[in-house]
C-alpha cells in the first residue's frame, strides 16, 4: 500500500467508512511509515477539534411555540 | 406518517435543523424565520412522506430547499459554486476572522475557538460549507449528505475533503493543538 493511497483515502479512513480489510491495511501502513502516521494524527486532530468546539446553539422558546401555533399542534 | 406525528418529530430535529440552517445563513433572526418555513412545510408534507428515504434525509433536504429558496430570493443574492472540480481560483477563504485569543481559561478559551471556528465556516462557499456541516457537525454519512443537498457522492467527498484540509491549513498557521482537563482536543492562538 503507498503512502499516495493513504492520502486518497484519508476521509473515508477517518470516518471509518471503508471495507474492514482496507481499514486494516491503512492501520498497518500507519504503523510502518511515520510520514503518513504523522499527517493522519494532524489531520484527525483539526477535525476532533472543530467538533468539540462547534457548539450547537439552542433556538429560542419562542420558536416552538410560534411553529406549534401555526400548526395548530399547540392544543 | 401522519400529523399526529409531528410533535415527536419537531422535538426529535428542532436543534439539529435550527443548526443546520443558522450555520448556512449565519443571521440569528433569518434562521428563526427559515426554521419556522420548514417546519411548516414539513408539517404539511407528512403524509407524503413514503419512506423512499430515511425520514432524517427527508427533513434535511426540506431544511436545505428552504435557505436555497432564501438565497435566490430577490432580497438576498448568493450564488452556490457548483464546479467543484475547477474550484482552484475561489480561494476567498480567509482568516482575518481568526484574530482573538489573549487567555488561557479554557472557558474562554473555547468561546474564542468557537467564534473562531464559525468564521471559517462562514468564509467558506455555501456548497462546502453546507457539506461540513451535515457532515462534521450534524453527523451525517456521505451518501445521505449527497441526497440532502442534491448532489453526487464524488462532490461531496472533494467538497467535505477540501474543507477539511482548508481547516487544517488555518489551524496549523494559527493554533497550537492540546488536550484539555477533560482530554478534549482544544487549540490556542499561536503567538505571532
Amino acid at each position: 500500500m503507498s503512502c499516495t493511497f493513504i492520502d486518497k483515502n484519508i476521509d473515508p479512513y477517518f470516518d471509518k467508512e471503508l471495507l474492514d480489510s482496507e481499514l486494516n491495511e491503512i492501520e498497518q501502513h500507519l504503523k510502518s511509515c511515520p510520514d503518513c502516521n504523522k499527517k493522519y494524527l494532524s489531520y484527525k486532530k483539526s477535525i476532533r477539534v472543530m467538533r468539540n468546539l462547534f457548539d450547537d446553539k439552542l433556538p429560542p422558546v419562542s420558536l416552538k411555540k410560534s411553529i406549534l401555533s401555526k400548526t395548530g399542534e399547540d392544543k | 406518517m401522519n400529523k399526529a406525528d409531528f410533535k415527536h418529530i419537531y422535538s426529535e430535529y428542532e436543534i439539529s435543523v435550527y443548526n443546520y440552517i443558522w450555520r448556512m445563513v449565519k443571521d440569528t433572526q433569518t434562521a428563526e424565520d427559515l426554521t419556522q418555513d420548514a417546519f411548516i412545510k414539513i408539517y404539511q408534507n407528512l403524509v407524503n412522506f413514503r419512506g423512499d428515504s430515511s425520514l432524517s434525509t427527508w427533513i434535511f433536504k426540506i431544511a436545505t430547499n428552504t435557505y436555497l429558496d432564501y438565497f435566490r430570493s430577490a432580497s438576498h443574492k448568493k450564488s452556490a459554486i457548483t464546479d467543484d472540480l475547477n474550484d482552484e481560483q475561489n480561494d476567498e477563504w480567509k482568516s482575518e476572522e481568526i484574530d482573538r485569543l489573549l487567555s488561557i481559561d479554557e472557558q474562554y478559551v473555547k468561546s474564542e475557538m468557537n467564534d473562531c471556528i464559525r468564521g471559517f465556516l462562514n468564509n467558506l462557499p455555501d456548497d462546502y460549507r453546507a457539506v461540513i456541516v451535515l457532515h462534521d457537525l450534524q453527523g451525517l454519512k456521505n451518501k445521505e449528505v449527497a441526497q440532502i443537498l442534491d448532489t453526487s457522492l464524488d462532490n461531496v467527498k472533494i467538497r467535505l475533503h477540501r474543507a477539511r484540509r482548508k481547516f487544517q491549513t488555518v489551524l496549523s498557521e494559527n493554533c497550537s493543538f492540546y488536550q484539555n482537563s477533560e482530554n478534549v482536543f482544544s487549540c490556542v492562538r499561536k503567538e505571532n
